[in-house]
This record gives C-alpha cells, structure tokens and sequence, in this order.
C-alpha cells in the first residue's frame, strides 16, 4: 500500500463503525420522536413527510413534465451556483475545522494508526446516508420530468455529493491560506459572485418591460436564474456534474448509459483524491506559515495571551440609562451580545446590504401606486426570513452554555430581553432605514409610514422571539445539519409564511372594518392605531412564551446530542 | 522511549510552548506539571502527533512523530482532559472500535478485563452521552489501555475520578511503568501523584523550568518538605535564560534514570 492509503481492512473497520454509529442513532431518534416532550415536533414531522409524498405523488405528478434538455441544464449549472455560493462563504469566513471531524473524531482517529486519506473517505461516507435522503425528497420533486428514476437518484445523489466534496474541499483549502492570498480569494469570489448577480439582473431588465407589475419581476427572476445556470460559461464550468446531469434525463438503456453512470460515479473518487491532496497541501502550508511567523519574531509569549485594550472586545459596555431603569441584569447580558456585534460588525453590515437592495429594488420598477406596499413586504419577508439566520446572537449559539446561563440569578423575561433585544434593534435599523428611504421616494403619507413602522418593529420582536421558543422548545446545535434539520427549516418556513398570510388577512380585514364602519375623521387613526397595538400585544405575548419556554428548558432532557 | 529536543509550537500570533527538551526512556513515570497555559497539553498533544510542531524533533519509541507518524501511533496512547467520545456508541462498543482500528487480537478478552478493572461493567450498554465525568474518563483510559501502548500521555487523567477509580488508576500505571511503559501524567493534584512519578517535568509560560528525576528537582528546592510547595517555588520564579540550563539529566542522548 502506498503511504497515502491504507489498507482496505481499516476502510472496513472504519465503515462497519459508521454502520454501528448510524444505527445507535437510528434507534436515539426513535425513542426521541416518542419522548412527550417533542410530540409536537413529532407530529407537525408527520405531517410535513405525509403532505411532502401526497404533494409528490398526487400534484407534483399531474404537472406537465419540463424540457430534459432545460432539466439537464439545470442541474448541472445549478450546481456550479451552488459551488460559487459555497466558495464566496469559505472566503468571508474564517473555520479551521480540519475536514470537519467531530472532537471524538479528532482524537480516536486522529490519534489512531490512520492515514488523513482515509479520514477523508470516513467523513464522505458518513454524509452519504443524508445525501441520499436529501436527494429521495428531490427526486420526489423531479420524478414526473425524467423517465428512468433509478438513474434520477444515482444522478441526483452523485450530484449532491460531488457538490458536498467541492465545499469540503474548498473550505479545507482557504483555512490554510496565507492573508493576502485569502484577500485575494476573497476579491475574486466576491466578483465572480457579483458578475453573476449582475447577469440575473441584466437577463430581468430584458426580460420584464419597465412598469410591469412586481411579481412579473419575480418570476423573470426565477426565469433569469435557469438561464444563468444554462449559459455557456457557467456550462463549461459545470463539467463535473454534465454526466451526472445526463444520466438524470436519459430514458432509454444502452451502452452510453453505462458510460454516463460510470462516468458521474467516477467523479466522487476523484474528488476525494482532490480533496486528499488538497488537504495534505494545506496542513504543509498551515505549517510553513507557523514556521514563518515563528522565524518573523514579534509573537507573544503564553502570558501575554489576553485581549489588549484596543481591541473592541475587551471590555464589556455599560448602559447607565438601563441601569437607572433597574433592567441592570437585562443590560449585563446585552451587553455581551454587543461583544459579538462589535466583533462581527463588517459580517452583520453586509448580512443587511444585500436585503436592503433587494426591498428598495420595487423603486426602480417605475409602478408608483404598489411600490411602497412591495417594500414594505420586502421588508417583512426579510424580518422572517433573512434577519434570524444573518443574527444568531441568542440563546441559539448558547447551548453549550445552558448551565451556565441557567445559573445567572436573572428572572426569565430579562434573560429573555437581553437576549434577544441587541438582534431586535439591529434588524428594526435595517427596518428604519430602508422604510425611510422608500418614504423618500414613494411620499405614502405620515399614517402609512407610522402603521408599518410599528407593525415591522412588532415583527421583529415577535419573530426574534418566536425564533427563540422554537430553539428553547426543540434546541440543535450550532452547526446541526442533515435531514432533521432540513425539515425543521421547511417546518418553520412554512409556519412562518402561514403567519404572514393570517397576519396580512387580519390586517385587510380590519382596514376594511375601520373603512365601512368607522367616520372617516377617525377612521386611518383607530385602523393605525388598532393595527400597532395589536400587534405589539402578540409581540409581547411571543416574549411571555419564550420566557414560559426558557423557564421549561431542562439541561438534562432537552440538549440534543452532537 | 520520548526524546523531545527544542519543540516549539506557534498558535496564531503566540508561542505556547517554547524550546522544550527532555527525554525519558521505558519505565519512568514523569509528572508534568505547570500552571494553566503552561503548554502542557500543547507538549502532549505535539508528542502524540495531534499537532504539529512548528519547530523541533520528537519521537517516540524510535519513531519519528513527522516521518512515521503512524507507527508511532501504533504505540501511543493519548488521553486528554475530559475526553470527547463517541455519542453515538456505547460503552462496549468503543473498547470495540478502539480494538478493530488497533488491531488488537484478543480485544474481547481485553475488554472484559478493564470493563471490571475500571467498574465500567454495568455500563457496558450505556450510551457514552449518559456517562458521569468520570465514568468518561475511566472508559478513555479503558480504550487507552486495550492495546497495551508503550507510551501514555495522560492529561489531567485524576480529575473527575472518584477515590477507588484514582486508586485503580495510580496501580495501573504503576503496573505499566514496571512492565516497560514509558508514561507521562500531566495533572495539579501534586499530593495524588507524587509517589507515583519517577520525574518531574516543570513547565511555566511555554518553557521547561525544571526537569529531572524527582529526587533531583525536589533537591533544588531543600526548604519545602512537600511537591506542592516545591512547585509553588519553582513556578514563582521568574523565567531568565539561566534557569533554562538543562539539569544533567536532560542530556537527550543519555538515559534517564
């Protein structure tokens, strides 16, 4: 055996331990499905799973079926956008994790008689199983377009893999990277990105005359975005996935087909041989970069290895007003949060760039009677959608700290409030400024621009709030991934998109109440009014719940294992 | 068996261990020891190919941590403090694993010895997230023992462990040591392990302050009747380049004894 590879035996040995890990896991999920403390989870899981298959086989498959070629085209520049959205994360971000092995992984296999090689394999095969399930629910989806779905899933999930092995690859590579190359990646991943993003918006423009309602421009988007994915240079980049893409629409057996599937199933090895000589080039550079700094002088000794004054970190602020308010302990666990906000602030900015942009965008439309009602839906959606995810300055990167919290002498609601506040006023900033902009341009009125200012500052609350239940509820960790985590992030869309749909209903029935029933002289104050207020109630009461949930929170019970 | 010359390791823009050189051969216990962020566990994690070190040569029992590291894998077992483990196996299971990867022959056999020399029996189908502290820390050395290593690195292996289990622990190293075993027992609980150590390895900021047998580094403090109060001496001295003269015993081509 050459001295990159092991023996096959230890690929055995490796492989029979995902099998005894997978079913140990297999049998923990049962028993915590039944627990009943998750038989509201368990039961929206069924549910979900029963709609997704009748929503598959019963709707889905009555639709007509696409074009194989655009089918074709698709999948395999989708993956290219994919790979450019992973790379842009690898540059803006800054982890370390070596192949992204578990602590235990680290130290049994990483202390143990085994080559990184086979670390590599190990880690690909232990993603295989959610590859396969994520692509099961596609190939739900997809079923009804193509004719043959056995070569539908080898396609799919040799898809998905070779995407996985890419970023895995990717982010190995750019945590070993000296600064200035890392600018320099970042540069080029941040064009390649905007180039992209410039090309949708061109393909739009000549898709969607100007003055065309708004949601003509989303679905040209959508529109924009396959013919992204079909042009020839993301094309001629998609060259990994083209078999695996062929494979997906081919209907008919023959000696080409074979080819296709060994072709699209070749490529997974010789992405982990990629990966394995990426890696090994990597630890050699991390390490020729430790020796440079070492030779360079200049570093600190053990004892000096404390935050210096200067850095944003280093001391923790203090609020006089809240304090005099008596909310001290409310304010003590804010300001740690406005640590991390110090700390990320150039990520947190640009978090809010881009939904910025995108809710102005209804501006530049030249439909002037819809436009402030599209930003200011804009900026809903963004509020539910994009703030929770881009704002992870909560109780939801607290779990390994829970008894540490736990142990503050705080009632439940400041903990709750501090918590939650720093994240609510950041996304209310977001809020406030592009409502001002679009007051600025669209001129609604002082009513219209009070009634949403208070409505989306309730939503923030609420949402950050509700967020925060939810984790309380059914905790997971920091980086949880798989297909647990997939259908509680649809989960949540979906009930957050139903909230939005009854919140919307109540509030065009009460403006329509305020109009019949209501004298005119009081009729926009008591809709405004009535509007801000109720909403602040529900806000208020999603605080009361994640307090209630906060104080239900059992370390023993509810932290999920790794 | 562990000749460790000039190791220097770089983490960020620190140095946490600084020019570090000992050696020590088959049957000698050294007791590593040092305040927090002494680099420690930087040392021991260098040694057991966990990390690599920036600058410096190591190896164990003949090999060389950079040219064969998997032998001297083979030959090594490295505890650390409050060790990570499988949340998804068992407590049999992982002496399983440990035995299959290692290649231990007579694992099962094994298993069964130190599931009861460790009290881990009635554990043995609890899943290792279900463990106590110690409990934990016993099934690691557990796994740690199965394939009779040549040379231990245990990193703080006392805390956590109730009486019987330090006791069981300290005669199993013992019983180690005199069958051959080179060991090396970082931990702040002086009084537990002083008996035990042949050396004493003293670490502060990054660097060796004292090393040698424990006769020799107890002698260069006269005035203090225990180790704890050795330590305090040796550690609150300031760190000049002079008391970084290798005692005679850190001869690295010679034997230690």
């Amino acid at each position: 055996m050459s001295g990159v590879w092991d023996p096959w035996s230890m690929h055995r040995e490796l492989t029979r331990s995902l099998a005894v890990r997978a079913r140990f896991r297999f049998i923990r999920t049962l028993h915590r499905l039944r627990s009943p403390r998750r038989i509201v989870a368990t039961s929206l899981t069924i549910l979900f799973v029963a709609i997704y298959l009748a929503n598959g086989i019963f709707v889905l498959s009555s639709r007509p079926p696409v074009d194989p070629e655009r089918l074709r085209l698709w999948l395999s520049g989708g993956m290219v956008l994919y790979t450019v959205y992973h790379a842009l994360r690898c540059a803006w971000s800054r982890s370390v994790t070596e192949l992204e092995t578990s602590p235990a992984e680290a130290l049994w296999l990483g202390g143990g008689p085994i080559r990184r090689s086979s670390l590599a394999i190990h880690h690909v095969a232990g993603i295989s199983p959610s590859t396969a399930l994520k692509t099961s629910l596609l190939a739900i989806v997809l079923a009804v377009d193509v004719a043959r779905w056995e070569l539908l899933f080898v396609g799919v999930f040799a898809s998905l893999l070779l995407l996985e092995i890419l970023r895995l690859t990717l982010a190995r590579w750019s945590a070993s990277i000296s600064e200035s190359a890392r600018l320099r990646f970042r540069f080029v991943a941040t064009a390649i990105a905007a180039l992209i993003v410039l090309q949708i918006i061109a393909r739009v423009s000549a898709l969607t005359p100007m003055g065309s309602p708004t949601e003509v421009f989303i679905v040209n988007t959508f529109v924009a975005l396959g013919q992204t994915s079909a042009s020839e240079t993301v094309q001629v980049l998609s060259f990994p996935w083209i078999a695996a893409a062929q494979l997906v629409v081919t209907d008919q057996y023959g000696w080409l087909t074979i080819l296709q599937a060994m072709a699209a199933i070749c490529v997974l090895p010789l992405s982990i041989v990629g990966l394995v000589k990426v890696d090994a080039r990597s630890e050699e550079s991390m390490h020729t970069q430790e020796v440079q700094r070492l030779r360079s002088g200049g570093l600190s000794g053990t004892l000096n290895l404390v935050f210096s004054r200067s850095n944003s970190a280093a001391t923790l602020n203090s609020w006089p007003f809240l304090d005099r308010c008596g909310v001290s302990d409310m304010a003590s666990v804010m300001a740690r949060q406005w640590v991390s906000v110090k700390r990320y602030r150039g990520t947190i900015l640009f978090s809010f760039i881009v939904p910025t942009l995108l809710c102005l965008s209804p501006l530049v439309t030249g439909q002037i009677h819809d436009q402030w009602l599209f930003v200011v839906g804009g900026i809903g959606l963004c509020t539910m959608l994009l703030a929770p995810p881009a704002l992870r300055i909560d109780f939801r990167r607290d779990l390994k700290r829970m008894l540490l919290l736990r142990s503050l002498p705080l009632r439940p609601v400041p903990m709750v409030l501090g918590q939650i506040t720093i994240p609510v006023l950041i996304t209310c900033l977001f809020q406030w400024t592009t409502i001002a902009v679009a007051a600025a341009v669209t001129l609604p009125g002082w009513p219209a621009v009070i009634l949403w200012t208070g409505i989306l500052t309730a939503l923030a609350l609420f949402t950050f709030a509700t967020e925060n239940a939810l984790f309380l509820a059914y905790p997971h960790h920091e980086r949880a991934e798989g297909i647990a985590m997939m259908i509680r992030a649809k989960l949540t869309f979906l009930g957050k998109a139903a909230a939005m749909l009854l919140a919307l209903g109540l509030l065009v029935t009460w403006a329509t109440f305020c109009r019949i029933h209501l004298p005119p002289s009081i009729a926009m104050a008591t809709l405004v009014a009535g509007a801000v207020i109720v909403t602040w109630l529900i806000a208020i009461l999603a605080v009361v719940a994640t307090a209630w949930c906060w104080t239900r929170f059992d370390c023993s019970y509810d932290v999920p294992p790794n | 068996m562990i000749q460790v010359q000039h190791l220097r390791k770089v983490y960020d823009n620190s140095l946490a261990v600084d020019d570090v050189s000992f050696s020590l051969a088959g049957g000698q216990i050294c007791g590593m020891i040092g305040p927090n962020g002494a680099g420690k566990t930087t040392t021991m994690r260098c040694i057991a190919g966990l990390l690599r070190a920036t600058e410096g040569t190591l190896s164990v029992a003949g090999y060389s941590v950079s040219d064969e590291p998997l032998e001297l894998k083979r030959r090594l077992a490295y505890v650390p403090d409050d060790p990570p483990l499988f949340d998804d196996l068992t407590v049999q299971q992982h002496l399983e694993f440990i035995g299959r990867i290692y290649g231990v022959a007579d694992h099962r056999v094994k298993t069964e010895r130190l599931l009861d020399q460790f009290d881990l029996a009635k554990k043995r189908d609890a899943g290792a997230m279900t463990l106590s502290r110690g409990m934990r820390q016993k099934l690691a050395i557990a796994c740690a023992y199965l394939y009779d290593p040549s040379v231990l690195l245990l990193d703080e292996p006392l805390t956590g462990l109730d009486p019987p289990g330090i006791r069981t622990l300290l005669e199993s190293i013992r019983a180690r040591a005199d069958a051959g075993a080179t060991i090396i027992i970082s931990s702040h609980l002086l009084a537990m392990i002083e008996d035990v150590c042949t050396h004493l390895l003293v670490m502060q900021s990054g660097r060796v302050q004292h090393f040698g047998t424990t006769a020799e580094v107890r002698g260069q403090f006269p005035d203090d009747k225990t180790l704890e109060a050795a330590y305090f001496a040796a550690t609150s001295q300031p760190i000049v380049m002079e008391q970084r003269r290798p005692f005679p015993s850190m001869d690295i081509g010679g034997a230690v004894s």
